[in-house]
């Protein structure tokens, strides 16, 4: 019997067509690279305060004003909370939406709406809408990275639905324990070099696959090993390949480190990637989660976001990286007997900027105590009908769901807002 | 209009001064609900985005795919005053000169002058535009056949009236495909391929008949069946992972092959259903199942496996809201219970009707308004017409009227759901045990109970739920019953070479393999090893997994626990390296390692600097292998 080397294997599947982009060889050629606009999503998981993000009632009763101010600015509507000085320095080349709105005041069924597009059904699971950021399935062969990252988890409701699991997100973690803040699964803390051999060999031993579905996960083992192995890849996951000026500025927190991540996976190749940062569902002693700890959750936002803007300014990267801050739903207006707010599905709101966004625009607007939009609010499935818009995909593109039934990329009814779209 | 049509409406015109005995025998022989509405279902007219639509098109509104012929026949014949059809000259009715584009039509040209279904309209009109002639053939039964016809194959439609006598009525019937990805069924019953390979169910519909037949592609391949049985330690390591997600021990092994063959088997079936931890996995099973919340109910001992119990009680607790309050919309709730209780899709009835479909959007509207929650005095909430705001009456599918049951009763449900739907949950759950054991449903989705979803076997599903009805729903016997079957017991098939993906057997043809999702695996590995469990919960896309499998945490975990059964082997195995490696080979795959594979694991214990480094080794790479994450 002849053992499999671990090259040999992996030059069996080189060729393997349906899985270009693990070719190890090198960095997609900034030119291809450039061209394509890319997604960077920070979801705020749990429900994120509207009131004490980026719609503060300052002159509301203290129930309803909270713990925090909001920040003195020239024009009133550009005013946020008080705690995100270096965002709200920036709102003038941002758009900033209020009153999202819907009736789901659950997290699972109000993130699918908000990250597919189309309202919770029970029939079809819908792909989350940044699966479409290349609806007509053209992989770059060239780039080594996936498409679709998600860090370091995604939402159940942002994974690939109803399409095949390649076109989902890829979920990578952060080691925030490890000084070097490398991405993990990429290396190996022991070798395991002999294990793999011994495993081929195990394999070939086995014979062919029995089925599809071994088949299938036999592709998926070989990309992980040439990901893995691949020197272009592991270096793009390395952050400790930025200067530690720039590590600094976005801050040595989740946030920071996950937004720096994101920038320099878009800048080599990915064309999505979805900051998943859990534990804003804050029932009680809201003031406290927010406002306390090494650092402060509003803190954290704020410097993560506004490095991240800067940085992408700096790097000429704005006029093709589409960025969004948003969340499932806003909390209740009125804060609660523990100090916290609950599910407030009725008016929510998020902060978006790059690529095919107006600067300095605001769409919507609450009543006075934050409770309802004060015209038309948003549904949030228009949200991904424009952000897909600004990244220059058709949202009313239609594809054909498994039942053959032709599906348009977000929900027939929610259109893109013209009015924040260049 | 063109000067053809004028010359025929002229001779037309003629006709009944110069026949009237031929109008006599035309007039008995015309069915509206027979011969007329369903040419206009098959052209389109009746379809949701035209005159089917809730209020019509252009002013004229027929019922949505033709489910009501008395309306449609008023509509046509008696509405504005009878203008859309005109006794003396046939061919000028609106009916005839706007479908053909005589007249301007915002649907377009859907016939020309020459079609069939035009002369049949005409003559129709000509014998008086009757509802129904004295001696019109009157169907009672529906079939259809495949036919070779040159070059392609067709569809051959059949109406058979009480006495056996037979018509054609290809020409008037609508055609579905189980399959719209595999075939296409043109309107005139050819059969257009798509993917030759495939088979599908075409399916007919008549006015309120329906029939189906299977389609195999031209070139789509019988697989062989598989009638052996799995090899017996293969078929226990299959046992002990559907009934308690982990593989048998060394010691289960040891116990199982000492005991008697002829009986065994069936009595480690017994054994695993009647132990703590089946208990513990039908609970998970339960819970995935109806979406019970995740706090356990307080089951009463006796009805701890009996499904129709645990129906009613999950349904009676309290917990029930908190699951369901999630949906604020009435219909939310009611599609929510269909599907898991009745295996139904109601909400497909949300948006229309369907023509195949049993439920129409009253059925649907009237089902939700059971779901409405009691106002705070206790009374019964009211549920109101998205569209229309009128009241909906409140009515259980199936039911003519229920109007004093609501939401606030929950006992009602359950008396409806035993009582009333007894055949249909139990067709349901008996699926649901299916997929469990078999690793696929007979019907799939699993929530998808429809005509035009057939079971991949009837007899089957039926003989399933017949045991479960006659144990009176209990699981267990079911399942004893189940696992003891051939059809559980076979082998999967062995490798075939290359795999196409259409080549993939069905559930029929054999076992079909599963691979384990990482969470599952990384429990049985460590419950193999001896290692505590793993945290789990979280799901991840297929490439992470296996990123996660190679380099991941949890895995290093398993293998440096303390204790754990590769340690115990380092320190107890002395320098039998072949006995220890046999070892992991029955704790990690339940079977002794082949000559070949004992050789390669040996090569590679030897290179590693300690007993337990090599055993390390060989274990991580059992770990990664396909065969250790494929359920055969």
């Amino acid at each position: 019997m002849k053992s499999i080397g671990r090259r040999e294997f992996l030059a069996g599947v080189a060729g393997a067509a349906a899985w270009p982009w693990f070719a190890s060889h090198a960095l997609a050629s900034a030119s291809s690279a450039s061209k394509q606009r890319a997604l960077i999503l920070l979801w705020l998981d749990g429900g994120a305060s509207h009131l004490e993000t980026f719609d503060p009632k300052p002159f509301a009763p203290t129930e309803v004003r909270g713990p925090f101010s909001s920040t003195a600015g020239v024009r009133e509507d550009l005013q946020i909370c008080e705690r995100l000085p270096r965002v709200a320095a920036l709102l003038d080349r941002c758009v900033l939406l209020r009153g999202i709105s819907s009736g789901e005041g659950n997290h699972d069924r109000a993130a699918t709406f908000l990250l597919t597009g189309h309202p919770p059904s029970g029939v079809l699971t819908h792909p989350g809408w940044p699966c479409w950021i290349d609806p007509d399935l053209s992989f770059d062969p060239e780039a080594p990275l996936p498409r679709y990252i998600a860090l370091p988890t995604a939402p159940n409701a942002s994974r690939s639905g109803f399409l095949a699991a390649p076109r989902g997100p890829v979920e990578m973690a952060i080691d925030l324990q490890r000084a070097c803040l490398a991405l993990l699964y990429l290396e190996a803390r022991t070798s395991i070099d002999a294990s793999l051999d011994l495993r081929n060999a195990l394999d070939a031993l086995d014979g062919a696959p029995r089925s599809e579905a071994e088949a299938t996960r036999d592709r998926f083992r070989l990309q992980a090993l040439a990901l893995s192995r691949s020197k272009a890849a592991r270096d793009a996951f390395d952050l400790k390949l930025e200067t530690a000026a720039d590590r600094t500025r976005y801050g040595s927190h989740f946030a920071g480190q996950a937004l720096l991540a994101a920038r320099r996976l878009i800048e080599r190749g990915t064309r999505a990637v979805l900051v998943n940062w859990t534990g804003w569902d804050h029932h009680r002693d809201i003031g406290k989660e927010l406002g306390y700890g090494f650092p402060a959750k509003l803190d954290a936002l704020d410097q993560a976001l506004s490095a991240l803007y800067l940085d992408l300014e700096r790097r000429a990267m704005l006029d093709r990286v589409v960025v969004a801050v948003a969340t499932e739903f806003g909390r209740t207006p009125r804060i609660n007997l523990q100090g916290g707010r609950d599910h407030w599905p009725r008016a929510s709101s998020a902060l978006l900027f790059g690529a095919g966004l107006k600067r300095g625009v605001v769409h919507g607007a609450t009543d006075a105590r934050g409770e309802e939009p004060l015209e038309d609010g948003i549904a949030p499935s228009r949200i991904g009908a424009t952000l897909l818009r600004a990244l220059g995909v058709d949202p009313t593109h239609e594809v054909m769901a498994p039942s053959g039934r032709p599906i348009a990329l977000v929900a027939k009814n929610a259109s893109p807002l013209l009015d924040v779209l260049t | 209009m063109n000067w053809h049509a004028r010359i025929l409406g002229a001779l037309l015109l003629l006709t009944p001064l110069v026949s009237a005995a031929a109008q006599v025998a035309n007039d008995a022989n015309y069915d509206f609900a027979w011969d007329i509405a369903p040419r206009l279902t098959q052209a389109g007219c009746a379809s949701a985005e035209c005159h089917g639509g809730a209020t019509g098109r252009g002013g004229m509104k027929l019922s949505l795919f033709g489910t009501d012929p008395r309306a449609d026949y008023a509509a046509i014949v008696e509405d504005l005053d009878g203008r859309r059809i005109d006794r003396l000259d046939p061919a000028r009715s609106l009916i005839l000169r706007k479908p053909t584009l005589d007249l301007d039509h915002g649907g377009g040209l859907r016939w020309n002058e020459e079609d069939h279904a035009v002369q049949v309209l005409r003559e129709w009109i000509t014998a008086g535009a009757p509802y129904r002639g004295a001696e019109a053939f009157q169907p009672v039964a529906l079939e259809l056949l495949l036919e070779q016809r040159g070059e392609g194959s067709h569809v051959r439609a059949i109406a058979r009236d009480a006495d056996g006598n037979a018509t054609h009525v290809t020409d008037r019937v609508v055609f579905q495909c189980s399959d719209p990805f595999a075939l296409r069924v043109l309107q005139d019953g050819r059969l257009d391929e798509q993917n030759p390979q495939a088979k599908a169910w075409i399916f007919a519909r008549l006015g309120q008949l329906d029939a189906r037949v299977y389609w195999r592609g031209s070139q789509s391949i019988e697989v062989e069946r598989v009638e052996e049985r799995a090899d017996e330690s293969r078929l226990l390591r299959r046992l002990y992972f559907d009934l308690l997600e982990r593989w048998p021990t060394t010691d289960d092994q040891r116990r199982y092959f000492a005991a008697a063959p002829q009986s065994r088997y069936a009595a480690e079936v017994r054994r695993l259903l009647d132990g703590a931890e089946f208990a513990a996995r039908f609970d998970r099973f339960l819970d995935a199942w109806l979406e019970r919340p995740a706090m356990a109910p307080s089951r009463s001992e006796e009805a701890v496996f009996k499904l129709d119990r645990i129906a009613r009680e999950t349904l009676n607790r309290s917990a029930r809201a908190a699951a369901w309050n999630q949906r604020r919309d009435p219909r939310d709730r009611a599609e929510a219970f269909a599907k898991s209780y009745l295996g139904l899709r109601l909400e497909c009835a949300r948006c229309h009707n369907h023509p195949f479909d049993r439920w129409t959007q009253d059925d649907h509207l009237s089902f939700a308004a059971l779901f409405v929650d009691a106002r705070p005095d206790g009374a019964a909430g009211k549920f109101f017409d998205p569209e229309q705001g009128a009241v909906i009456a409140p009515r259980f599918l199936d039911r003519s009227s229920d109007a004093d049951r609501s939401w606030s009763e929950p006992a009602a449900l359950a008396n409806w759901l035993i009582a009333d739907q007894r055949e249909r949950f139990a067709i349901n759950a008996a699926n649901r045990l299916i997929a469990w054991t078999l690793g696929r449903g007979l019907v799939e989705p699993l929530d998808d109970h429809r005509t035009t979803n057939p079971p991949l076997d009837e007899a089957l599903l039926a003989e399933v739920t017949e045991q479960l009805l006659a144990s009176s729903f209990d699981v267990r016997d079911t399942l004893f019953w189940l696992l003891n079957t051939d059809l559980y017991q076979r082998a999967t098939r062995v490798s075939h070479g290359a795999l196409e993906e259409s080549t993939e057997p069905d559930l029929l043809a054999a076992r079909p393999v599963r691979v384990l999702d990482r969470d599952e695996l990384l429990r049985a590995v460590c419950r193999a090893l001896d290692a505590p469990d793993p945290e789990t919960g979280a799901s991840a896309s297929p490439l992470s997994s296996e990123l996660e499998l190679l380099h991941g945490e949890r895995i290093e975990a398993a293998l440096h626990a303390p204790g754990n059964l590769l340690s115990v082997l380092a320190e107890f195995g002395g320098a039998d390296e072949v006995a220890m490696i046999e070892e992991l080979y029955l704790a990690l795959l339940t079977r002794s390692p082949t000559a070949a594979e004992l050789r390669v694991c040996q090569a590679t214990y030897s290179a590693a600097p300690s007993s337990l480094a090599g055993l390390r080794a060989v274990a991580r790479a059992m770990i990664l292998t396909r065969e250790i994450g494929a359920h055969r």
